[in-house]
């Protein structure tokens, strides 16, 4: 016995092809007009999940990015100021070749100190140096000033004490990459410490001890006593201080060294972090984004497949027997 | 032997009237064409006993027809096809609710987007790294600390759109907007007794109070004689509509009632009643479902008591919400497969009273057997907990050490576990980011008692962490901070990855389940129709014969007409 076919069994065919054809229809419309191709988790759960931990790494690494901005700013502020205390040293170390050749009078000397004392006080302002109301070479107590910027003839130098401290401080560049950007001056400055000030003609060496003794600001003290004669300073004894002050703008070399390739080692970080932003976004849009042109030609199909059920579905429900018994 | 005059004209008659059955009987097909339950009736004709003439029984006997007789009309159904419809209805029924609660909770999740969980955490994570770069500055302080307090409560508010306001009341008509609220309140609604004796009640006992009141009927009808087609059709439909919510076996007895075993209960039926139900009567005591209608039964016995203890037998047996969900099939077992169950009853709904026409239901307990909600609730504890054991024990970086904040990041509101429920803000940290922060030094001194690494940079000295760090520390210190933002892609965002995707899964099967089950319904409703549906143009072929054979049975009778006029007038002369 062949099988009934009763027009509600063509009703409910067509109802259910056609739900089915109008569901893929709006999925497929879903997806063009949202432009993803997952609205849902359910449209594709590992790409759902994927979307998300991708889209933490854009997120990850356009915060790596401004920190590496952020660095580089600090840094150039940071190579600025040193340049400018370079200057300022190299000045001195000028005053200092004049005055140890002999040729320069006590009173012409005494000038040269005054103008040292300037010179310190100008020192300490580059070092106070601030970026976005951080002062950059404070360690990372970075609200306290690291030195008073008064220079005065008062001796022993308390004025020279440094408040800040010499920690680090690092910003992330990377998935557990850390970079410090601030520099330690402190190795180069020292501390005004008074031991063993008085009547040391080469007092510090140029080189910071433990008790922060013997930095430039001990170096650029001695020079003031040595050119005034205070303190057991004579000035034979400047032409030593040479010595020192090369030492100490050595030091201050290999810190504005250290601070250039720090900038250097940022900014191919920032190419680097670009270049992985970039390829993190391409992920995201190849797992999450709608692939327009096949969308596109799907839902012409589907639309002509829709039509074309919903077209024959109208001829054949409208035909039974009696259509044709008229009459 | 002779044969009367009028036999001719008795004979179209006979005609004439099965004729007459037929066009009406086509008729009523044609007018229930689309009544749902209606099975097509058929009309049995018969022969009539035929006359034998000259040597009645003798070979070669003559014998006369005596015309058509209409024996009886009966519907063509299928009671195999049936079963097979019902079972695939419950499994539609059953699919189609477990998918429409996933969307649901699909919906609250609202993932992947801008807006979800997984976008807020990675603003955290942000805000803490921008904490980092600018220790001293209020408005990352307090970023901070107001993003947390948004990414807690939106764990909190997706807590609740699952579990609703108060778990621990499930009855609870606050909790109704909540998934698992819908869940349980479409079990109450659907397991509800009549408030009075006679009124309906819940989905479930009106159909098994209808289906006892036409058994009523067709007993009273076979037993006079009658074959009630129509009330049959009708029991049909009532016994369909049963079989959406849950598994429902039907045994014909021969007086013409079905005995219906329900819900996977076995041994105790439905619907088990020698007379059935008068319309409109009450439940007579001793009815299986009796234990829902007012004094009618106490919990325990009848079919609603065997329910309870199914519930308890499984609890026992250590069965899974999953599968006690596919022995009860329907809505019902879908229901069961969300909510889960424990030794006394449905979800976390405790035990069910039958009392004074009310079904209440007076002591929650915990889903023992946890069902899909339970376990996606359990997986989104998980992430809250990970998140705040990460922000109070931050890793750091480049070691495996551990920091302890002095005081946690993020507390519980209420009790002592963290959960998506209870995660929140420490309230000390919350009231001084509201009040505002500034930026306040740490004096070196406190650094040696070994507690101020105030730096959680939020400057509420509690925060500070343990071991010391072993630098100096003060407020614009940044290693904190630092290794907060180092949490970002740890062990909260990827729980939270793998939370998404198992709730994806989820309702990826539920709609591909439903689709499935959708397409088998199609099927079998198809063939069910074959059988029993009405075919319209089969009905118009039927109607023209019938039209035909009436209108040659009326010729019949009009040349016996003239026959017998011509007759007459030769007679008459």
């Amino acid at each position: 016995m062949t099988q009934r076919i009763t027009s509600q069994m063509v009703g409910n065919s067509t109802v259910a092809n056609i739900e089915n054809d109008l569901t893929q229809l709006s999925q497929t419309q879903e997806q063009l007009s949202t432009g993803y191709q997952i609205n849902q988790a359910s449209d594709n759960p590992y790409g759902a999940a994927l979307t998300i931990s991708l889209n933490a790494q854009v997120s990850a690494y356009s915060s790596y990015s401004a920190n590496v901005n952020q660095g580089i700013a600090w840094v150039q502020t940071a190579s600025s100021s040193l340049q400018s205390i370079q200057q300022t040293v190299q000045n001195i170390r000028n005053l200092v070749v004049e005055g140890s050749n002999g040729t320069m009078s006590p009173t012409d000397l005494q000038d040269s100190a005054q103008e040292v004392l300037q010179y310190i006080s100008q020192i300490k302002q580059s070092a106070n140096a601030q970026y976005n109301g951080s002062y950059i070479f404070s360690g990372d107590d970075v609200t306290q000033q690291p030195w008073n910027t008064t220079a005065t003839a008062a001796d022993p130098p308390s004025e020279d004490l440094f408040s800040g401290n010499q920690n680090a401080i690092s910003y992330a560049i990377g998935p557990s990459t850390q970079s410090q950007v601030n520099a330690n001056l402190y190795s180069v400055f020292g501390s005004g410490v008074t031991t063993g000030l008085a009547g040391s003609s080469s007092y510090g060496g140029g080189a910071v001890q433990s008790d922060g003794s013997g930095g430039l600001l001990a170096t650029l003290r001695t020079i003031y006593n040595d050119m005034m004669g205070t303190n057991g300073g004579t000035q034979t004894d400047l032409g030593n201080q040479l010595t020192n002050l090369d030492t100490n703008m050595s030091a201050l070399e290999s810190v504005q060294a250290t601070v250039g390739s720090t900038q250097n080692s940022l900014q191919m970080a920032s190419t680097r972090i670009t270049a992985l932003s970039t390829s993190a976004q391409i992920n995201v849009g190849t797992v999450q984004d709608t692939d327009m042109a096949t969308a596109t030609v799907k839902f012409s199909t589907e639309q002509a497949g829709y039509q074309a059920a919903l077209q024959s579905s109208a001829d054949i429900i409208q035909t039974s027997l009696l259509n044709f018994l008229q009459g | 032997m002779y044969t009367s005059t009028f036999l001719t004209l008795n004979t179209a008659l006979s005609g004439v009237e099965a004729a007459q059955e037929g066009l009406d009987t086509t008729g009523q097909n044609i007018t229930n064409a689309n009544t749902p339950g209606y099975e097509r009736q058929i009309v049995n004709l018969v022969e009539s006993p035929s006359l034998d003439l000259a040597g009645s029984g003798a070979a070669g006997a003559l014998q006369l027809g005596t015309g058509v007789n209409a024996a009886s009309v009966t519907n063509a159904g299928d009671p195999y096809l049936d079963a097979a419809w019902r079972q695939q209805n419950g499994a539609s029924a059953s699919a189609n609710t477990s998918q429409g609660y996933l969307q649901q909770i699909q919906t609250a999740l609202n993932e992947p987007s801008s807006s979800g969980i997984s976008s807020q955490l990675s603003t955290f994570w942000t805000d803490w790294n921008d904490l980092a770069t600018n220790p001293n500055n209020a408005a990352a302080q307090q970023a901070v600390v107001q993003q947390a307090n948004l990414l807690s409560q939106s764990f909190n508010s997706l807590s609740s759109e699952l579990n609703g306001a108060d778990p621990s009341v499930p009855t609870d008509p606050a909790n109704d907007p909540s998934i698992l609220g819908q869940v349980n309140s479409q079990y109450m609604a659907t397991m509800e007794g009549p408030t009075a004796s006679g009124a309906s009640g819940g989905t479930l006992f009106n159909d098994a109070y209808n289906i006892a009141s036409l058994n009523y009927s067709i007993v009273q009808a076979q037993a006079a004689g009658q074959s009630p087609n129509d009330l049959i059709d009708q029991r049909n439909a009532a016994l369909d509509n049963l079989s959406q919510l849950g598994n429902t076996q039907v045994q014909n007895n021969s007086d013409g009632s079905v005995t219906v075993y329900f819900g996977g209960v076995t041994g105790t039926a439905l619907v088990n009643d020698p007379v059935g139900i008068p319309p409109g009567g009450p439940v007579p005591p001793g009815d299986n479902f009796g234990s829902y209608s007012p004094g009618g039964g106490a919990p325990g016995s009848g079919w609603a008591g065997a329910w309870q203890s199914q519930f308890a037998s499984a609890a026992t047996a250590g069965t899974s919400a999953a599968s006690l969900a596919n022995t009860v099939g329907g809505q019902l077992g879908s229901l069961i497969g969300l909510a889960g169950y424990s030794a006394s009853g449905f979800g976390n709904l405790g035990t069910a009273t039958f009392a004074s026409g009310t079904t209440s239901y007076s002591t929650p307990a915990p889903a023992t057997q946890s069902g899909t909600i339970g376990t996606i609730s359990t997986a989104l504890d998980q992430v809250a907990s990970n998140l705040a054991s990460e922000v109070n024990n931050p890793t750091v970086t480049g070691s495996t050490t551990k920091l302890t904040l002095n005081a946690p990041f993020f507390v519980a509101s209420s009790g002592t576990t963290v959960t998506a429920t209870t995660l929140s803000v420490s309230p000390t940290l919350l009231a001084a980011a509201t009040a505002g922060i500034t930026p306040q030094a740490v004096s070196s001194s406190t650094a040696a008692g070994g507690n101020t690494q105030g730096t959680t940079n939020v400057q509420v000295s509690s925060l500070a962490v343990s071991p010391p760090a072993t630098t100096a520390a003060n407020a614009s210190d940044n290693d904190v901070a630092l290794d907060e933002a180092a949490n970002a892609g740890g062990l909260a965002d990827t729980a939270y990855q793998g939370f998404v995707q198992q709730v994806g899964s989820l309702a990826q099967g539920a709609n591909t389940q439903a689709s499935t089950q959708s397409a088998l319904q199609t099927q079998i409703t198809n063939q069910r129709q074959s059988v029993e549906g009405v075919d319209l143009s089969e009905e118009m072929a039927t109607l023209i014969t019938q039209q035909q054979s009436y209108q040659a049975s009326a010729k019949v009778m009009n040349a016996f007409s003239t026959i017998m006029d011509s007759l007459m007038s030769v007679v008459g002369q």
